[in-house]
């Protein structure tokens, strides 16, 4: 029997399985912060390529039966393996919380979550898969870039996109039937505004992210088409970036002033050390920094854009 | 903004210190599972939050019990806690033991109520079981000192607690006289 104070193995299975999503969520979205610096960074690389291109495609095709060839595909075998039982593993736990939700012992919110992680390792896999492909045609590292070339005329890139779509667009499906469900509690005066609010933020979120993958995938197309240059269609991607990151603060912006307004309720009413207030303040001038610096990113890229534009 | 965690670092480090997290919050509950769980989930997902912007800490387990207290106290100071009957938790009694989700509730919103320094004595005590000399050994105090801490931090939240223990009292009363049966934890919220 379990000591009371021993967490269920269960719970911290899922738990885990959970922060594992999240993190490689997380560290996908990963991008280096001060906005002068993203936009320069992304010129050079462009520039650069675009002068080397002609070497740099050589060399790749010189390198294609070379070692390294031979030790990017093996790593990248490695890590799609892994991908692979994290498929099968979470195909399992779906099965047994399918299981559990016939049972009744579990609710739609559980069932709907194991779907999103079923799916999130799917896409993981498919990403990998078409990693390794892109290897074995090219002998180079994947390129992410939107003005990456085709790799024997197919376009890797695109592909990629379609695949983080379908995520997308499966999580804002569960999320929109989240927020279905806790506007029927609000009704019936089960869950407060503060609850309901964080969940019409989640699927704004992930709104954003599938407006996002649209606007990369418009502006691949675009740059294959010949109708924008290089450097033009990675400032606008991180255009995409900046105006996506600033709605999803904007969004954390307003939980965190609910927060604040129930707070000062708290403090007044003496049930709360003003010191918990200040934290909450804190945390919505860090979330106010955060949009601004947002804004501060989107002002330099168009006026970079623009001045380009006019350059043409 | 963002930095890259390793999965597999988190992943080590989650596997390593979600017993001792999980236990430091089930004492503070009472044993209350499910509560607990979601103490714990949602430590973990500020530390997702936290860590790629400012770094692992230095002591990750000292940093996840501390934001699990937060959310604890942040918790247990929004809802105000059921009446628990006198008799099972008797505040005078220096081995009394918040066991139950009920009394942990009823002493966490006392708590959430108390000085910092007082809170910290009777946790270091009641929950987390440590003897007088052990605190007086962390704390660089004698262990005379720690029992006058103990004694006065106990009165007052004896003080706190009183008005809903006499609630509890005087609600089991009434319900007895009801003809409604004795019950031993009175719900009115």
């Amino acid at each position: 029997m379990l000591d009371r104070h021993e967490p269920d193995k269960q719970f911290t299975d899922n738990l885990e399985w959970q922060i594992a999503g999240e993190v490689r969520r997380r560290n996908r979205s990963v991008s280096p912060s001060r906005p002068v610096w993203r936009v320069a960074r992304a010129v050079a690389l462009v520039t650069v390529s675009i002068a080397f291109g002609a070497v740099a495609m050589g060399a790749s095709q010189q390198i294609e039966e070379s070692w390294r060839k031979d030790l990017l595909l093996s790593s990248l075998e490695v890590r799609h393996n892994l991908a692979q039982r994290r498929v099968d593993m979470a195909i399992e736990e779906f099965q047994r919380i399918e299981r559990q939700f016939a049972a009744g012992m579990i609710g739609e919110e559980t069932m709907a979550m194991a779907r999103l992680q079923l799916v999130d390792a799917e896409a993981q896999a498919q990403i990998l898969e078409l990693e390794l492909e892109e290897i074995r045609d090219s002998g180079r590292e994947p390129l992410g870039e939107v003005s990456s070339p085709l790799v024997g005329g197919r376009d890797f890139v695109s592909e990629r996109i379609r695949v983080q779509m379908a995520v997308a667009a499966r999580q804002l499906e569960v999320a929109a039937g989240e927020l279905q469900r806790m506007q029927q509690l609000r009704e019936n005066g089960l869950v407060d505004r503060v609850g309901l609010t964080g969940v019409e933020a989640a699927v704004r979120q992930y709104e954003g992210q599938l407006q996002a993958h649209e606007g990369r995938l418009a502006i691949r197309q675009s740059f294959l088409a010949g109708e924008i240059p290089a450097v033009e269609a990675e400032l606008r991607v991180l255009e995409f970036e900046a105006q996506e990151r600033s709605n999803t603060v904007r969004q954390q912006m307003e939980l965190a002033d609910l927060e604040r307004e129930y707070m000062q309720q708290q403090v007044a009413a003496g049930n709360v050390d003003q010191l918990v207030l200040r934290q909450v303040e804190f945390r919505l001038a860090e979330l106010e920094a955060e949009v601004r610096l947002a804004e501060l990113e989107m002002e330099i890229l168009r006026r970079e854009l623009e001045a380009r534009r006019q350059q043409r | 903004m963002s930095r890259y965690v390793p999965e597999d670092e988190l992943i080590l480090l989650y596997r390593k210190t979600v017993r001792p997290l999980y236990a430091y919050v089930s004492r503070r509950v009472g044993g209350d599972r499910s509560l607990a769980e979601d103490v714990v989930q949602d430590t973990w997902m500020r530390a997702l939050d936290t860590w790629p912007r400012r770094g692992l800490p230095r002591e990750p387990l000292a940093w996840l019990k501390q934001v699990a207290h937060n959310v604890l106290v942040s918790h247990f100071r929004r809802r105000r806690p059921m009446p628990v009957d006198p008799a099972l938790l008797d505040l005078g009694d220096e081995r009394f033991s918040p066991d139950t989700p009920d009394a942990a509730a009823l002493v966490n919103w006392g708590l959430a109520r108390l000085r910092q320094r007082q809170v910290d004595v009777l946790e270091a005590f009641h929950f987390d079981g440590k003897t007088v000399a052990e605190i007086a050994a962390e704390s660089g105090v004698s262990e005379r000192a720690v029992e006058g801490r103990l004694r006065r931090a106990r009165a007052k939240l004896k003080r706190k607690l009183a008005p809903i223990l006499r609630h509890a009292v005087e609600s089991a009363g009434a319900t007895a006289t009801g003809g409604q049966g004795n019950a031993r934890q009175t719900r009115t919220r």
